[in-house]
């Protein structure tokens, strides 16, 4: 797979910060890493799922690959370029080619402009089309999610949790991109709706031969949509690879899978109850050594408490590949 | 077995400029004692309005227009507010999706729960005190001293779960009313979670649990016994296995046919075309008939409910 695919992002050793100087719990200057020196590549047509709890860095590793937050190590490359490098005017070019879809279109959408605007504007924004072109282009991406054009004068609130999440997936395509990160793009829907948008999802995928980076907490659909599935953790990638789900090696994937509800009505994994995963996760205002995942680890040692393992074949576990 | 909840042909009602408009359109359900019965339907079908009815705190928009609640033998839609006070939390507790918003962020946790000894009990600050640390351990909260001197925002999210699980239980309630408790929670605190609710109903088995949720792979995981509501009103139920492997209701077959799964891989989903109907746009007869694809004319009629070995099915097609 890897021989023959073309990777459109890139990301080496990138590490993101939040500071938290100014909060008003914190005493005196600090720095939050919330993303831990990853490395990863999606694959041109691919969709690489990312799953991992809240709080694992999952959305500002996202956000992170589109340059929308800055990074404090690494570097992130589109199309073999390195983002870093790029000017201002050169970045607002390039952003046409990498879009985003947030999770809650509640908060996505302002409330007080017109459909019409909230999927148009991005074109003319870049300087694209306006009036009649404008127009027409807003009306054929809005039939293109399962829109009707004809509420185009409509405002968000009028529309169903689904039919917002179908117009926030026509603002990120309107400009016509490469490489989309959806980041939790289903979560706040029913299931019944879910599934049409993972349907919409995927059919745009294959139409328009996009890449995305689909972010979810939910293994079900992550596993169902993904080419490939990165694992997260506390700011660092456990696992990464194709048959990620089917045939898990780190012991935090095998835990995730293992505390899956359903299995009953859908097999997936290993189906016997075990024990109930140990611990929970822990907050970024802990301090790190060593593996990330060993305070909930059933097979960690002392020496995982000292060493962090580095991603080999597609796994980060001591134990594992005893790297 | 005995029920401890028992609800007949419960409607809920609201008036909207001058007409009656049922949210809830004449459910039925009961909770066995040492059984969890799983509550499952979408947003907006009506099953916290249930719950919330079961516990008299139904918003004073909303009145209950006709059925009955029968908690332990006790009629509740004739009782007034004043005895529900008594009531609630002796016979019947709640605990809610969020705990974060049901917890006082400014009072410590073991005062929170001591609260309801003193209130219930009637024990002295001190007795109230250790029992409060008692209840923290029984839900597997470690250190429980340190912990009730903490408060809300010093918990993660799971423990703050097991603190209102805690309180519900502090008054021993025959009834636990457990509405999307796993919600907000990620996938490893999600299943200890429900490993506690599980030990709950072994150990206690004069209890029994009301599970509301819109996610079936947790209702598969607790359950005993399912209802599905589609749009106010009960569309299938019965053995939470029978009818989560073999639904017989088009809606609980489309509804478990979307899940994503593994095993089809990349390929699209089974959707249920359009949308779910808001109460005002309720459609006579079966409401579900112009999503269904075995809708025939006669699903605009009044549906009668079908009943076999305790399942019941709300549609034309032949109960099995």
């Amino acid at each position: 797979m890897k021989n023959n695919s073309k990777s459109l992002v890139k990301l080496e050793n990138v590490s993101v910060d939040f500071s938290i100087s100014n909060s008003l719990f914190a005493d005196g200057k600090k720095k939050l890493r919330v993303v831990d020196e990853v490395s990863l590549e999606i694959y041109k047509g691919k969709i690489l799922g990312l799953v991992g709890e809240s709080g694992s860095g999952k959305t500002t590793l996202g956000r992170a690959s589109i340059r929308l937050i800055p990074i404090a190590a690494g570097k992130v490359f589109f199309n073999g370029i390195e983002l870093e490098k790029l000017r201002k005017e050169e970045l607002r070019i390039m952003r046409r080619q990498m879009q985003i879809v947030f999770q809650d279109p509640n908060s996505s959408l302002d409330p007080r402009m017109k459909i019409k605007d909230l999927i148009g504007n991005p074109l003319l924004v870049h300087r694209i089309a306006k009036n009649n072109e404008l127009k027409d282009r807003t009306a054929k991406i809005m039939e293109r999610v399962g829109l009707s054009p004809d509420e185009m004068h409509k405002y968000p609130h009028q529309f169903s949790g689904g039919q917002k999440q179908r117009i926030s997936i026509a603002r990120a395509l309107i400009l016509e991109p490469e490489y989309i990160v959806l980041d939790e793009p289903v979560s706040a829907l029913d299931l019944s709706i879910q599934a049409q948008i993972i349907n919409l999802v995927l059919d745009l995928r294959k139409e328009l031969e996009l890449t995305y980076l689909f972010i979810s907490h939910d293994i079900g659909v992550v596993s169902h949509v993904s080419d490939r599935v990165a694992v997260m953790y506390f700011g660092r990638i456990m696992e990464i690879g194709e048959n990620v789900f089917e045939d898990p090696k780190h012991p935090y994937t095998m835990m995730l899978i293992e505390s899956l509800p359903g299995k009953k009505i859908k097999p997936v994994g290993k189906p016997p109850r075990g024990e109930p995963p140990r611990g929970e996760p822990p907050s970024i205002f802990e301090s790190r050594s060593g593996c990330v995942f060993y305070s909930r680890c059933p097979i960690g040692d002392e020496e995982c408490k000292k060493i962090v393992p580095q991603l080999k074949n597609g796994v980060a576990c001591l134990k594992k590949n005893g790297c | 077995m005995k029920n401890i909840l028992e609800i007949e042909n419960l409607s809920i009602s609201t008036k909207l400029s001058e007409t009656e408009i049922n949210i809830v359109d004449g459910i039925s359900l009961s909770v066995s004692v040492g059984e969890v019965t799983g509550l499952i339907g979408e947003s907006g079908s009506g099953k916290s309005i249930t719950a919330l009815a079961v516990m008299g705190l139904l918003p004073s928009n909303l009145k209950i227009s006709s059925g009955s609640i029968k908690l332990d033998g006790l009629e509740l839609t004739s009782v007034s507010q004043k005895h529900f006070h008594n009531i609630r939390g002796k016979i019947a507790a709640m605990i809610f999706q969020e705990p974060m918003t049901s917890l006082n962020p400014v009072i410590k946790i073991g005062e929170q729960i001591a609260e309801v000894f003193k209130l219930h009990c009637r024990l002295t600050k001190k007795d109230a005190h250790n029992k409060a640390v008692e209840a923290l351990s029984k839900v597997g909260i470690g250190d429980p001293k340190k912990r009730a001197e903490q408060y809300p925002y010093q918990l993660s999210g799971g423990m703050r779960q097991r603190v209102m699980i805690a309180m519900a239980l502090a008054s021993e309630p025959k009834l636990l009313i457990a509405d999307e408790p796993t919600t907000a929670l990620d996938a490893t605190v999600q299943a200890q979670i429900l490993e506690l609710l599980h030990s709950i109903i072994e150990t206690e088995k004069e209890k029994g649990i009301l599970f509301i949720s819109h996610n079936i792979g947790v209702v598969s995981e607790i359950a005993d016994k399912a209802v599905v509501i589609y749009s106010g009103r009960d569309v299938e139920s019965g053995d939470a296995e029978a009818l989560l492997n073999m639904p017989q209701h088009p809606y609980t077959e489309g509804l478990i046919a979307s899940m994503p799964k593994h095993s089809n891989k990349s390929k699209r989903l089974c959707t249920i075309p359009g949308q779910i109907p808001r109460p005002i746009e309720r459609l006579s007869g079966c409401s579900f008939r112009n999503r269904c694809s075995f809708a025939k004319e006669i699903c605009s009629e009044e549906i009668s409910v079908q009943s076999k070995n305790g399942y019941k099915l709300r549609c034309i097609k032949e109960l099995k």
